[in-house]
């Protein structure tokens, strides 16, 4: 995706900012149990890439991440703190993050900080706004 | 045998994940580090239907979780007999709506989840993203920009929201989390 730096988001009379639509996940949740505690693939997990507005480098730091805090946590929430508080950390408030198998959302975030990508079967979407 | 198996195992997790949610709920959480303007946001975490976690447990406890499994499995079978083409009236009472989590006017919480009843009674299948959107656009348009609204059956998140801007809420067993965070100007430069 090409930068679009006039799409970002505008104050005053409300009109203008910039909207995004993101992860439509209908899937139903799948019946596979939990991974076995410490049983951690050398291969690492397996990340599939679905809507980006951000730059390669962010990009690839948000996968390394995610993939940090599903070895740590196993609770969607847990996962979410974790990565959220990361990129609050490292590029600065305001950071929102959703984990999960099956939602829907719409959101308006900044642009080129936005990503929403699977990691193994659950989905990730991370973006920055306020 | 084994359709009626799967089911009862996934009302069993969804009933261990109402417990562990519930008792998550109880203790008061830790201030986490301190936001530029604490006193214009929070942060906030909410989780529905968790996957994961041990679930092995005391023999009583499974026992317990399948006789619930079951009741509610019958509750189910009742609730679908009821056709879809009922009036939105009769629709709406049978409908369950619970409020989870709030930090919202409650007259924006009776907007919000007026929208999501009337959004829902209109889809004949239960469209995610097209619900998110129609809550989004009506506080958007009606509250000043910006909102962000997920919906769906099986999510967790951790967001930071403007004060007063916070609803988390179900309407049967479809969740809806609905929060705003503060606009910055197009000069502003982080």
């Amino acid at each position: 995706m090409s930068d679009e730096a006039t799409r970002r988001l505008a104050g005053g009379g409300g009109g203008g900012a910039a909207l995004r639509a993101s992860s439509d996940v209908d899937r139903k949740p799948a019946a596979a149990g939990s991974p076995p505690p410490g049983a951690a693939a050398a291969a690492g997990h397996k990340i599939q890439l679905k809507s980006a507005d951000m730059k390669e480098e962010m990009r690839q730091e948000a996968f390394d991440i995610a993939r940090v805090a599903f070895e740590k946590h196993t609770m969607e929430k847990d996962i979410a703190e974790y990565i959220k508080k990361e990129f609050d950390k490292n590029h600065g408030p305001t950071w929102h993050c959703i984990v999960g198998r099956n939602f829907g959302s719409y959101v308006t975030h900044e642009t080129n900080y936005f990503v929403y990508f699977y990691i193994d079967s659950k989905a990730v979407l991370l973006f920055k706004s306020g | 045998m084994d359709r009626a198996s799967e089911e009862l195992e996934r009302r069993s997790r969804y009933l261990s994940s109402l417990v562990r949610r519930t008792k998550l709920a109880d203790p008061p959480e830790p201030e986490p580090e301190p936001e530029p303007e604490p006193e214009r946001e929070r942060e906030r975490e909410v989780a529905a239907k968790e996957s994961g976690g041990g679930e092995g447990k005391g023999g009583k406890v499974v026992e317990e979780k399948e006789v619930k499994a079951a009741k509610e499995k019958k509750e189910k079978e009742k609730e679908a007999k009821v056709p879809r083409g009922e009036g939105g009236n009769g629709e709406e009472k049978k409908v369950a709506v619970r409020v989870r989590a709030a930090d919202m006017p409650p007259a924006l919480q009776r907007r919000a989840i007026r929208v999501a009843l009337e959004a829902t009674a209109a889809m004949p299948r239960i469209d995610s993203k097209r619900l998110a959107l129609a809550l989004k656009k009506e506080f958007d348009t009606t509250y000043g920009p910006a909102w962000h609204c997920i919906v769906g059956t099986s999510f967790g998140s951790y967001v930071t929201h403007s004060l007063g801007g916070f609803l988390y809420f179900s309407v049967d067993k479809l969740y809806i989390l609905l929060f705003r965070t503060a606009v910055e100007p197009l000069s502003y430069q982080r």
